[in-house]
């Protein structure tokens, strides 16, 4: 109600208040401009009174003077000359001194205030502005000037007539401060007066007049002396001291002088803000008038409206048999009696409607707590998901509970018998019990028919056709049952009983409700089915993966893998035993084992038909022998035999198959006969294929480590042929040089001349093919693992230094500049030093012969732990594709230069070897036609194991 | 309910606002009065300088205080009361004559507003008349010229005069240019002067026993306020009227039974040295209000006095008199 009664008070308030401020403010928008128009109109009156105040002041000082200046009176005696002017001082105040100058500008008699009065000084002063303006124009107004820098002045001229001469008059202009200073308006307004130049001549702030200040800066009074002529005028503006003033003025046109008068806007607009004010004071009475009125106006509103409410909200809280009583004679009344017989109304309907209530919320409740029931029986499936006992214990004591019988129970088909599962009650039952099923029991024809059987009274019925029902009714005591069958895909798989004690039929509603029963019963054998099934499907990828992974491991040996695939087949095919045997020749070996019976590893038997693991490899087919007992004595003597001896009658064997024939077989064995199911055939035969990928694993294993054990020896036995086909070769090939270079020295008799030609050919070429020999016995020395290091203290400045020696005749003979570069301080490295300079007369010579013009040089640097030696040429170069290649055996850059040049291509091959038994490397950069830089990069502490060839 | 605590809202409301009208508490000013005279002498002159401040909005007892120093015109006791005005850390210093002088002596920061005296420019406590710079400022009056022209004005009513007395108020700072102008003036008419520094009243019968050894024909009187106002005034005259020799000075001494007087209006001068007072107290700087000059120049003749002494005034003189008493 409190919101009505505000809505009332504000909607009167804003609308009294809307009305005021409107008011007010056209109010006050017209007395701003009648105040502003009126304040400037009072201001432009004073500034033209003030105007013509000083216009008659400056006229008087005129027409006093004029009073002496005629024509004859220059002609009077001194004395009464001076006594005039005396008196003409008298009269006017503000004249300070008169000068009387004859008609020729001297200067005839001077009275002063302050100075000394003087007669006839006949000075000259016809040139001044004074004498010349007044004898021109007859009356002369001179600029205001300051007197002893503060005084204002002006000078006033007034001929006495042609012939009369001029008087002279400094007139004193403070007194027009009086004339400015009197006038007020308002309490801040004031009048001033500048002249002509903008200069200040009067104001109220005597100093500004005196400090002589110029007003030119104010926009008033620039507008006013630009515009003279326009009539210009500014209003609104600011004063010297930045004051927001408005301002009036009002010209004096015989000086040329303008008065202002201008009053701060602050107080110009006092009125307005005065006016402001009351229409503030106006609008606050009128709020609250306007707010007494509307509450009042409202309370009258709101009084019954709240009586309305109360009645209403008892009505509302129940109190059916309220009445309204409100006597307003308006809508208020009426609606009030409305509320009463809708009270009536309501009161009537109100009884009806708890009956209602009351069964549907009996209802309710029993729905609730069958939901309740069933959520038990979701939580015991939840939480028992492999054991269907438990959850079947629940639903019997479910639906026993609200089925309202006395005894419950759950009946499950095995086959073709009735096994009794679960029960709840104090009749006697069969739980674990195991009955034919046929549909002489009410359980049996519900199961066999798939539908619900209802047996209000067992004794009503037909006594021979359910003669055996009627006898199990007796034997437990019950006179009433309701089967419903549990159906899976339209098969019953069990039923669940309802029984009673006393006759009596059950309602549709329990027949439903044990129907569901039945449902929930079916759902929580089957999850349990489903997850045993996925249970045991993720066991045997696991089993699958434990395998796989130890034929990984062990990759030689088979019977690691045997006796994991023996475990897991009895953990899987579930069986007494499992035992592995694998085909050696005629004869097959016992290699794994696993389970109660007895068996013995490595026991060796003749392939024979007549026992099963013999049969199954010979015929390459899975042998399925459910009982022992039932074998042909023929056919099988060994397999009863061995029967007998360990004590099993049942066996199932799998061949495990390669390439079409079997390589060995897995048995499983039980002790009770029976026969395997398919599933377990099938998952031993799946165990019998991973068997294999592990013996055929280790097969193909075991070959590849045999051949490559062959081709091992065979490399070795061809570097050591080498090795001594090339040290034997040498041998020869040293007494032909040996002995053609003695020819060639004349130790056998004078040479010809040709002879000594040929002796020189067969030298020469002897010695390439000593050479090649002595490469192809390093080679096959290193290959032979043979080159061993002969690890030494080295320097490196000094293998420079004997290469450069031994390569300097090559390089004089092509004409090439060879050189080498050695940074002092190199430490002694470790190496074989011989070898060392082997690599590097290589390398040199190659670049000798490599490089027909230019130079040759070897570096030398120390980078971290190792030397760098570069041999650099600047021959024709290698081309990129070619720079892999040259450190390969009898490779050689194939091109015309390079046959040319000969060689045997093992060099490089040999360097590169020796190099890395030091434990470096060697490696180029070339560009074609430019040269090449072979790099050799040498720890410089060789290792101390390096042998060749591995 | 709520009505009646609306209602008690309104009218707290208002009581606030009735207390923020309230005035806040004013500060009261202190204006030091050096006074070189009696306290009697110069009391009109001092009521129409309170009721000029009055008329700008200072009120005695309310927002303004006056600290008066009179020297009962004792020369010897104006700087030591100067001292102890500026001791007293007073607002402004008023005063007049030499007042400026003596006060200036100590202090370069109290605002001295002279009411009327010599130039101080010419004394040296101002440096020019239209920004004096320091801390003096206020009224000047042309002595020296105001002097020069009473000996022009004796010369008109006893064009026999020759030997003139000056009387002079000892050690006055404006003594020096009086000499320089009334001389010029006196060689120019043909006259001699003998000037007499006094020190206060009692030396003046010595003064007139020392110029009538000379057969001085008339006395020529400076303007300070001991020659002008109350008894010493009127003692003077009367020494003047009794030996028959014109005395010729301040207006008030023309009041006060001098022969005649041509000088400045004393009264105007403090009324003006007010607003001085005013703009300092609103924050202006001394050194900037412009000193001024009075433009307003008053004759007078005392008839009494001219009939007493036996001196018949001319015409020429009579119609320029601002003041004739009688």
């Amino acid at each position: 109600m409190r919101g009505l009664f505000l809505k009332y008070v504000v909607l009167f308030v804003g609308l009294v208040g809307g009305v005021l401020i409107f008011n007010a403010a056209l109010d006050l928008y017209f007395v701003y401009q009648e105040n502003r128009r009126a304040s400037i109109e009072v201001q432009r009156e004073k500034a033209e009174a003030a105007a013509q105040r000083i216009e008659s002041f400056v006229r008087e000082i005129e027409r006093q003077i004029g009073w002496v200046a005629q024509a004859q009176w220059a002609s009077l005696p001194t004395d009464q000359r001076r006594f005039d002017y005396v008196r003409l001082l008298r009269q006017v105040p503000a004249i300070t001194e008169l000068v009387q100058l004859d008609r020729e500008g001297r200067e005839q008699l001077s009275v002063s205030r302050l100075a000394m009065d003087v007669v006839g000084a006949g000075t000259d002063r016809s040139t001044e502005t004074a004498f010349v303006g007044a004898m021109a124009h007859k009356v002369y107004f001179g600029p205001v000037y300051f007197r002893q820098g503060s005084e204002p002045y002006f000078t006033m001229a007034v001929s006495h007539g042609a012939r009369g001469g001029v008087t002279v008059a400094e007139v004193n202009l403070k007194l027009i401060w009086d004339v400015v200073s009197q006038i007020k308006v308002g309490r801040g307004g004031y009048a001033y007066v500048v002249d002509r130049l903008g200069r200040l001549v009067a104001h109220p702030d005597i100093s500004l007049v005196l400090r002589g200040t110029e007003m030119n800066g104010l926009a008033q009074v620039a507008t006013v002396l630009h515009d003279r002529d326009t009539g210009a005028t500014l209003l609104d503006t600011r004063n010297l001291s930045g004051v927001s003033v408005l301002s009036a003025h009002a010209s004096i046109p015989a000086l040329g002088w303008i008065v202002y008068v201008e009053l701060p806007t602050s107080e110009a607009e006092l009125p307005v803000i005065n006016a402001g004010l009351r229409a503030l004071a106006l609008l606050v009475l009128g709020l609250i008038i306007a707010g007494l009125a509307a509450a009042l106006l409202a309370r009258r509103m709101v009084v019954p409206i709240r009586a309305l409410q109360v009645g209403a909200q008892r009505i509302g809280s129940g109190e059916l048999g309220h009445r309204l009583d409100i006597r307003t004679g308006d809508e208020l009344e009426a609606l009030a009696d409305q509320f009463n017989k809708t009270a009536e109304a309501l009161e009537d309907s109100y009884a009806t409607l708890e009956h209602r209530v009351e069964d549907r919320t009996r209802e309710l409740s029993e729905s609730l707590e069958q939901q309740t029931a069933t959520s038990e029986i979701l939580r015991a499936i939840s939480q028992s998901p492999t054991d269907v006992r438990p959850v079947l214990d629940v639903v019997v004591a479910a639906a026993r509970r609200f089925c309202g019988a006395t005894d419950a129970a759950i009946v499950l088909r095995d086959g073709e018998e009735l096994v009794g599962a679960a029960h709840d009650g104090p009749l006697s039952a069969w739980v674990g019990e195991r009955r034919p099923l046929d549909r002489a029991s009410t359980t049996g024809r519900a199961i066999v028919d798939g539908r619900t059987v209802h047996t209000p009274d067992i004794d009503a019925l037909d006594p021979v056709e359910f003669a055996a029902a009627i006898a199990m009714a007796h034997h437990h005591k019950w006179r009433a049952n309701l089967v419903a069958p549990m159906l899976r895909e339209g098969t019953a798989i069990g039923c669940i009983v309802l029984r009673k004690t006393e006759p009596g039929a059950f309602t549709d509603r329990q027949v439903e409700l044990l129907e569901t029963f039945a449902a929930q019963g079916v759902i929580a054998i089957e999850n349990a089915r489903l997850f045993s099934e996925l249970r045991e499907a993720l066991e045997q990828q696991t089993a699958t993966a434990d395998v796989l992974r130890v034929i990984s491991q062990s990759p030689t040996d088979v019977r690691p893998v045997l006796k994991v695939v023996a475990e897991a087949a009895l953990r899987f095919c579930g069986a007494s035993d499992v035992m592995i045997a694998l085909r050696e020749g005629e004869e097959i070996v016992t290699a794994a084992h696993d389970g109660a019976l007895h068996a013995e590893i490595g026991r060796r038997r003749a392939i024979d038909r007549s026992n099963i693991s013999g049969r199954a490899i010979l015929d390459a087919t899975t042998i399925h022998i459910p009982d022992a007992a039932a074998l042909d004595p023929r056919d099988f003597a060994g397999t009863l035999a061995m029967s007998r001896e360990r004590g099993w009658h049942a066996a199932l064997a799998v061949p495990m198959v390669v390439e079409g024939a079997a390589a060995g077989t897995i048995m499983l064995r039980k002790t009770e006969p029976g026969p395997f199911t398919a599933r377990q055939i099938e998952l031993l035969e799946t165990f019998a294929a991973q068997a294999v990928i592990a013996i055929e694993n280790v097969r193909l294993f075991t070959e590849i480590q045999e051949k490559s054990r062959q081709l091992e020896i065979a490399s070795q036995h061809k570097s050591q042929f080498l090795a001594n086909m090339s040290h034997e070769l040498r041998t020869p090939l040293n007494a032909i040089i040996g002995y053609t270079e003695m020819m060639a020295d004349g130790l056998y008799g004078d040479v010809s001349e040709k002879a000594a030609g040929v002796l020189e050919r067969v030298q020469k070429n002897g010695r390439h093919l000593l050479d090649l020999i002595n490469d192809v016995l390093d080679l096959s020395k290193i290959e032979a693992g043979q080159l061993v290091l002969a690890l030494e203290p080295y320097s490196v400045a000094e293998i420079v230094a004997s290469v450069l020696a031994a390569t300097e005749s090559l390089a004089k003979a092509k004409g090439l500049v060879l050189g080498s570069t050695v940074p002092p301080g190199l430490p002694t490295g470790t190496g074989d030093a011989r070898r060392l300079t082997q690599v590097l007369l290589n390398l040199v010579g190659n670049a000798i012969k490599f490089t027909d013009s230019g130079s040759v040089e070897m570096r030398v640097e120390r980078v971290g732990d190792a030397f760098e030696v570069s041999v650099v040429d600047t021959g024709f170069g290698i081309a990129p594709a070619d720079q892999a290649k040259i450190f390969e055996e009898f490779q050689q850059v194939d091109n015309s230069s390079t046959r040319k040049k000969g060689g045997t291509g093992l060099g490089l091959s040999i360097s590169r070897r020796i190099v890395e038994l030091h434990g470096g490397r060697i490696d180029v950069q070339s560009e074609e036609g430019k040269g090449s830089t072979f790099r050799i990069t040498l720890p410089i502490h060789a290792p101390s194991a390096g042998s060749a060839g591995q | 309910m709520k009505r009646r605590s609306l209602l008690a809202a309104l009218a707290a409301s208002s009581s606030l606002a009735g207390r923020a009208a309230a005035q806040p508490a004013q500060k009261v000013w202190r204006l030091g009065m050096l006074m070189p005279d009696t306290a009697q002498a110069l009391r009109r002159d001092i009521d129409i300088f309170k009721a000029a401040l009055r008329d700008l909005g200072y009120v005695e007892g309310r927002n303004v205080a006056f600290e008066y120093r009179f020297t009962d015109a004792i020369a010897e006791r104006l700087p030591v009361m100067a001292r102890e005005l500026v001791d007293r850390q007073v607002d402004v210093i008023v005063t007049y004559t030499s007042g400026a002088s003596a006060a200036r002596e100590f202090t370069d920061r109290i605002p001295i507003v002279q009411v009327a005296g010599p130039d101080p420019v010419a004394v040296g406590i101002a440096r020019s008349i239209a920004k004096p710079g320091g801390n003096v400022t206020g009224l000047t009056i042309f002595v020296a010229e105001i002097m020069a022209k009473r000996l022009e004005l004796l010369r008109e009513i006893d064009p026999a005069a020759r030997r003139v007395g000056v009387l002079l108020y000892q050690s006055h700072p404006a003594n020096p240019p009086i000499h320089d102008r009334m001389g010029q003036t006196a060689a120019a008419l043909g006259m001699e002067l003998m000037p007499i520094e006094v020190r206060g009243p009692a030396e003046f019968p010595a003064a007139f026993a020392a110029w009538q050894d000379k057969k001085v024909q008339a006395v020529i009187s400076h303007d300070h306020s001991v020659f002008a106002l109350g008894a010493n005034a009127q003692k003077l005259s009367a020494l003047a009227i009794e030996r028959r020799i014109p005395l010729l000075g301040p207006v008030d001494q023309c009041r006060n039974g001098g022969l005649m007087s041509y000088g400045v209006n004393i009264q105007a001068l403090f009324m003006r040295s007010a607003s001085y007072v005013d703009r300092i107290l609103k924050g202006a700087s001394p050194g900037d209000l412009p000193i001024e000059q009075p433009s307003e120049f008053v004759y007078a003749v005392n008839l009494r006095t001219a009939k007493a002494i036996g001196l018949t005034i001319p015409p020429s003189i009579l119609v320029r008199a601002d003041e004739l008493i009688e």
